[in-house]
């Protein structure tokens, strides 16, 4: 598995949904919902994610309800579950834990 | 007379027109995704793209919605996947990544939107095309490994490149032959400077990304 050569919030949002329905898997459609962003940045996005082998993809084995196209569902492999974990927790986490001392600096002062 | 005309074409034809934009609105977004999808580098992903972002946008609701969906999803995500793809190709060659905040802005979007105007190509521009690609190659190793005038030197020929690209790159001139001058200049510029040995004429060095 390669690594990324650069996180950006918006491989951070589509991570944070990848990983809350890696089960499941899901399209790339629903992704762009959940981050709500434009889905010409989350495929190139997940294009991205997927060659460097953090995802897997395939098509749906259910037969698509009448006259929709097949959905090309999206999961994260078991590495890159880890790494995904490892980067949420660095950047989204480790940066709420910095600022949550600064912040409660002011509380502090009122409490006491 | 004028004003009967006027009342005929905002009263029935501009209507009429709207109604029928209307209904073609999705058979157009159909269009522009598979044209958008076309436009990726790497052929064996086209059909893959043009399914999966067809999903995407039909899952709007809406005619007109539909097209301007299309027309945002294309415009976003095939300069970005082309440009991982050259990406790619540029670590894989030059064995480094993409020290492309160096270059100009043009020559960033050269890399970037040149490769959507090969599908517009005749098959002699598509070959020239390769090899000059290879050329870029040589000359972006020549950028990362030799001495400090050399590397300024071949920096130039790469910002002159993208200023002035040959003309068959250009959609519009796409019919023209290959403007062989501008590979023949290059080439000696290259073998000038000892990055191109004569013998293989800069062939089997780097490889095209271009699938």
């Amino acid at each position: 598995m390669d690594r990324l050569s650069r996180i950006t919030p918006a491989i951070l949002d589509v991570l944070e949904v990848l990983v809350a329905t890696c089960e499941i898997g899901c399209h790339g459609f629903a992704i762009a919902k959940d981050v709500n962003r434009p889905t010409g940045s989350v495929y190139p996005i997940l294009a991205r994610l997927e060659k460097a082998g953090w995802l897997q993809s395939y098509w749906e084995s259910e037969q698509p309800e009448h006259g929709r196209p097949r959905r090309r569902l999206y999961s994260l492999t078991s590495d890159g579950q880890l790494a995904a974990d490892g980067v949420l927790a660095e950047r989204r986490h480790g940066s709420a834990a910095i600022l949550r001392p600064r912040l409660s600096l002011g509380g502090a002062a009122v409490v006491a | 007379m004028t004003r009967f005309a006027v009342w005929c074409a905002t009263t029935v034809v501009l209507p009429l027109c709207l109604i029928e934009f209307n209904e073609l609105a999705p058979w157009l977004a159909r269009k522009v995704v598979t044209f958008g999808a076309w436009l990726v580098v790497d052929s064996n992903l086209r059909e893959r793209y043009q399914e999966e972002w067809w999903e995407g946008v039909e899952a709007w609701p809406g005619k007109l919605v539909k097209l301007i969906r299309a027309t945002l999803l294309v415009g976003l995500a095939v300069p970005r996947i082309n440009w991982d793809i050259f990406d790619a190709w540029w670590q894989r060659e030059i064995g480094a990544r993409v020290a492309i905040g160096a270059l100009s802005r043009s020559c960033y979007s050269y890399f970037v939107y040149a490769p959507m105007t090969v599908p517009f190509l005749r098959g002699d521009a598509r070959s020239g095309y390769a090899e000059y690609n290879r050329l870029l190659a040589m000359i972006c190793k020549a950028i990362r490994t030799a001495d400090t005038a050399d590397r300024i030197e071949a920096m130039e020929i790469l910002e002159a490149l993208a200023q002035y690209p040959p003309s068959w790159i250009a959609p519009l001139h796409c019919n023209r032959v290959i403007n062989d001058k501008v590979l023949k200049d290059l080439r000696d510029a290259l073998q000038l400077r000892g990055y191109v040995s004569p013998s293989n004429d800069g062939r089997g060095v780097g490889a095209p990304y271009t699938a």
